[in-house]
């Protein structure tokens, strides 16, 4: 049917007019995506072309702009500190896009129930999520600081800690992925919901009819129904916290040491702290096709036996 | 959904006013005058109130010039601000670094030559009065003078009185050697059973009063070097920090902590709270002043121990400084310099913040009664004051040795100078040889 829709969009062709048609056609389609590509191409493509330009010159933003072929790139595969950041910003991205793809399943269940005061429930989870950087970094710290926070505080009542949650080699992407949760769980809780508001509710009183209850109808209908968006959310947050930098930069300015050193926060150093353009978008350039591999593996391992 | 849509809005309007309002609290706009003047800092702490009041003070004194300053974090959000704005040609009429900036901003063409304001060249300000050492770290190799100082800061140690007197200590005791500093902040530090760190039954795993602590690696680092006559490179550019005698003297340091449990692990320790509640000797610069008067009842100010060989008091020095972009021009650049020549001549207004001016002659009349620890910086670093060397690219020189310092005393005693050193060596050696 949706085939034989589209044909019958499609303009006639083999005379002078049709030709004219179908010129006509593809003119008026494409005058929708213009706005958006000229937009795309002056503040996406044209970027990401500089930047892959810039990357290969030593770019200082004054001075001369010598071309120097692959050298940052050769510059920074053997820089060990690259590669410190490289391991702690996938350690990052892979343990915060686990939980922000888990634990907001279970938290959109539990807020698609009806229940009195759902919707103020709602807004109140999804609240820190339209916090800025610095307003969840300065909290954060005040809270998790190891001799006067109050988490360390409460902690020591019930004679615990006090605990070094930022100030830990061990514990500290633990601790910023935790915060990055509480900070960032909103949005992936809001697409679980709509998600959740499309599954038939039929299926759930077939399964009750069946004898199925609550973890069950979880475990067997819920969560298969949710596997495209789950596959969303996972690839999403995968790409987003690959390019995590506000935490470290306001919480923990990448230490203990260089723990929590990250790309992203290196890529900035380098290119506005030390001025090396050409060095920071060599980086960008690596960590976007180390993005884009990790996204395919989503893709192709994620993406199999999907049901719609 | 009426319920969400009010509860939302509300959340969202509180979060908004309270960002607003800390933004508003770091723009301030003084004057009328139809000369407009935009003025950048990175004077977030107490110290950009006094700043403000100098700022206010010199509108009224010229009508004719308004300013509007604006003061942002140093490490995170200056720089990057200000090199945008002078990539864009859009700078500050006057912006306020560190004499350690000079050459690499100089090297980039953005500064103005402001030699002019010098008495050898006809300007306003007399060249005698500032510190000789300034006056080098501001002249470029053509003999330029790129900046005005405005004060003359640098590293000290602050005691806690009342820490003192629990051990048992008078308050104005200070080291002469690194024996005798280490004894003392033996004796400064205490256990849950009133013992210190010299006695037999002193008990490592329940400290309740530090002696000392490690605090902001840069200035320890630089005044270590300097007090044994060492420097991260030499004039040839060598890089010089795989130096065992380097090493060592920064292994001593880390010992503190790691060997005689007299300062606490480094990472994540509030050294200032800390300083009014359970740490007795801070080693901290002449900017603490407001927090340390404000917060610690009976504090002392005293100059930074001589822990190198043979008794050099040297200590790490540094200077704010204004510069002007090198498109300032008419007006602007005529109230700009009005403006810098003020602020030399108001450096005992300044010195209100605990930073020692940088004339040499309002140092010397610093009241000891109304300036307790800028007196006793000011004569320190005018005395010994020693300034880091520059480089065209310092700003990533400096974050090499940072990091391998952070490294090694936020391991929790797991790596040593030893692990750290030679990687930054080599790391800087690169740098050095990049530019060559």
């Amino acid at each position: 049917m949706l085939s034989r829709i589209r044909l019958s969009l499609l303009p006639e062709k083999h005379s002078a007019s049709g030709t004219w048609r179908t010129w006509k056609w593809y003119v008026g389609n494409y005058a929708f995506i213009v706005p958006f590509m000229l937009l795309f191409g002056i503040f996406i493509l044209r970027p990401i072309l500089a930047s892959l330009q810039m990357s290969f010159f030593r770019w200082e933003i004054f001075g001369p702009k010598p071309f120097i072929g692959f050298e940052n790139y050769d510059e920074l595969l053997n820089d060990d500190l690259w590669w410190v950041a490289l391991r702690n910003t996938v350690y990052f991205a892979f343990l915060t896009s686990a939980l922000l793809t888990t634990v907001p399943i279970f938290i959109a269940i539990a807020l698609n129930m009806p229940f009195r005061g759902r919707n103020v429930f709602r807004t109140l989870f999804f609240f820190p999520y339209v916090l800025s950087a610095s307003v969840v970094g300065l909290v954060m710290r005040w809270l998790l600081g190891q001799q006067f926070g109050i988490v360390n505080h409460l902690l020591g009542t019930v004679g615990v800690g006090p605990i070094p949650f930022i100030a830990d080699s061990e514990l500290v992407i633990p601790s910023l992925s935790v915060i990055t949760l509480w900070w960032a769980f909103g949005f992936p809780m809001l697409i679980y919901l709509a998600g959740l508001s499309n599954i038939p509710q039929d299926i759930y009183e077939a399964a009750r009819i069946d004898g199925a209850r609550g973890w069950q109808m979880t475990r067997y209908i819920t969560i298969p129904l949710l596997r495209p968006i789950i596959l969303f959310v996972a690839v999403t947050q995968l790409i987003s916290h690959f390019q995590v930098f506000a935490q470290p930069y306001v919480i923990t300015n990448g230490g203990p040491g260089q723990d929590s050193f990250t790309v992203i926060f290196y890529m900035f150093r380098a290119a506005w702290t030390y001025f090396r353009m050409g060095f920071g978008t060599a980086m960008a350039v690596l960590l976007a096709v180390i993005i884009m591999a990790f996204t395919l593996l989503q893709f192709r391992f994620g993406g199999r036996r999907l049901e719609y | 959904m009426n319920n969400f849509r009010i509860v939302f809005v509300i959340l969202l309007l509180l979060a908004a006013t309270v960002g607003v309002q800390a933004q508003d609290d770091l723009v301030s706009e003084f004057g009328t005058g139809d000369i407009e003047l935009l003025f950048w800092n990175g004077l977030t702490g107490p110290d950009g109130e006094t700043m403000v009041g100098l700022v206010k003070a010199f509108t009224e004194e010229n009508p004719d010039v308004s300013v509007r300053m604006e003061r942002l974090n140093w490490t995170q959000q200056y720089f990057p601000k200000l090199l945008a704005g002078l990539a864009a040609g859009n700078p500050p009429d006057i912006f306020l670094m560190h004499e350690y900036e000079m050459t690499q901003f100089n090297t980039m063409g953005v500064l103005r030559d402001l030699s002019d304001m010098y008495s050898n060249n006809g300007g306003p300000i007399p060249i005698d009065d500032v510190s000789p050492a300034i006056i080098d770290s501001l002249t470029d190799p053509n003999g330029r003078i790129m900046g005005v100082p405005l004060d003359f800061h640098g590293y000290g140690e602050w005691h806690n009185c009342d820490l003192f007197d629990a051990a048992g200590v008078p308050c104005d005791t200070l080291a002469t050697t690194r024996d005798e500093y280490l004894e003392l902040a033996q004796r400064l530090t205490l256990d849950g059973n009133g013992n210190n760190a010299l006695s037999d039954d002193f008990d490592a795993d329940n400290i309740v009063q530090w002696g000392t602590s490690i605090f902001w690696y840069r200035p320890g680092f630089l005044t270590a070097l300097a007090q044994n006559n060492m420097s991260w490179a030499d004039d040839m550019g060598q890089a010089l920090l795989e130096d065992q005698a380097i090493i060592d003297t920064m292994q001593w340091f880390q010992d503190l902590e790691c060997v005689h449990s007299v300062a606490p692990p480094p990472a994540g320790f509030d050294r200032y709270r800390a300083l009014s509640i359970n740490m007795a000797i801070f080693n901290h610069g002449s900017w603490a002043w407001n927090f340390v008067s404000q917060n610690v009842e009976n504090w002392m100010a005293l100059p930074y121990p001589a822990l190198g060989a043979e008794g050099n008091s040297a200590v790490w020095a540094s200077a704010h400084v204004f510069y002007l972009p090198i498109q300032a021009e008419g007006d602007r650049l005529e109230a700009s310099k009005r403006f810098l020549a003020y602020m030399s001549d108001a450096g005992l207004d300044w010195a209100h913040s605990g930073m020692p001016p940088a004339r040499i002659s309002q140092i010397e009349n610093m009241d000891p009664e109304v300036y307790p620890s800028a007196s006793v910086f000011g004569a320190n670093l005018l005395e010994n004051g020693v300034f880091d060397r520059q480089h065209r690219n310092w700003l990533e020189i400096e974050a090499q040795y940072a990091d391998a310092m952070a490294r090694a005393f936020e391991s929790e005693c797991e790596v040593s100078m030893a692990d750290v050193f030679p990687e930054a060596n080599a790391r800087i050696q690169r740098i050095l040889d990049r530019y060559k």
